[in-house]
């Protein structure tokens, strides 16, 4: 498969555009893969509804029954349960990492490990949060590991 | 919660550990140190255990500090010993200081396991993640 990413001012969004000779599995997976990154959440912040991008979302976190996203400055408020997110967004590179956390493999800046073996997810933004450890072979299946 | 599971894992494994302790006493010495006082110290030596883990184990402070820290709580393990066994077992300073250092010494070697495999699993975390990021800029 070749893929080419042309880079211009000009357009307004980005567009992707699939040219094969016929529509097989493949370009199926393709399909679904972009669709799955190109979904939006709404989340609520302050009694008002905001649609949030999930590709700008950071990880979801349960805390007292409520499930909250974040993004790399704000947090809002999902409906969602984390079980049923975690459903969803398996495809989209979401990962669950601890009971109350499922977090967003592409904005991992990197892995940190400490002296007393806990494992941590520095964030792009920043952050750091924890791995649970028996979360830590799904993350490494899910990264393409054994 | 976690302090009470851990206290459970470390209380059978130091009931398992005394008995075959018990085991050779009686055998060289012909010393029966009694259930009870058995027992009770194994009860205090898991709980001093746990305590140790968890200290170990502790979400926030200073990762050398609380791998220093959580070697304290063990150190009262040794006189445990000696009240249950008595002077007997225990008459040699050298045995007591031998024992106190077989602590340390597997309290060390624990510490540099976990954080050697934590290490190792961190580096390949981190190059499945810049592999992943390759792939996705190609």
């Amino acid at each position: 498969m070749k893929v080419t990413i042309i880079e211009t001012k000009d357009i307004e969004e980005t567009e992707v555009k699939i040219f094969c000779k016929q529509k097989d599995a493949q370009v199926e997976t393709i399909v679904s893969s972009l669709n799955v990154l190109n979904q939006e959440i709404i989340g609520k912040k302050d009694d008002a509804n905001h649609v949030i991008p999930l590709y700008e979302i950071y990880y979801f976190e349960s805390v007292d029954e409520k499930v909250f996203c974040y993004t790399e400055k704000e947090t809002f408020e999902v409906k969602y349960r984390l079980y049923e997110l975690e459903e969803v967004l398996g495809q989209a590179r979401f990962i669950r990492i601890g009971i109350s956390m499922i977090l967003n493999v592409a904005q991992v800046d990197a892995f940190k490990s400490t002296l007393n073996g806990r494992m941590e997810a520095r964030l792009k933004n920043g952050e750091s949060v924890e791995i649970s450890r028996s979360y830590v072979p799904s993350l490494r299946r899910m990264l393409g590991g054994k | 919660m976690k302090y009470i599971q851990r206290w459970v894992y470390s209380f059978a494994i130091t009931c398992v550990v005394l008995i075959l302790f018990n085991l050779g006493v009686y055998v060289r010495l012909g010393l029966n140190p009694g259930y009870i006082r058995v027992t009770l110290g194994a009860i205090l030596i898991s709980a001093l255990i746990a305590a140790s883990i968890t200290i170990f184990k502790m979400k926030k402070g200073n990762d050398v500090l609380k791998a220093f820290l959580g070697l304290l709580p063990l150190l009262p393990i040794n006189l445990i010993m000696r009240s249950i066994y008595g002077v007997v077992v225990f008459r040699a300073a050298v045995f007591f200081w031998t024992l106190a250092l077989i602590f340390a010494v597997a309290y060390s070697l624990a510490v540099v396991i976990i954080s050697h495999k934590a290490k190792k699993e961190e580096k390949e975390l981190n190059v499945l993640l810049k592999d992943k990021e390759k792939d996705a800029q190609k």
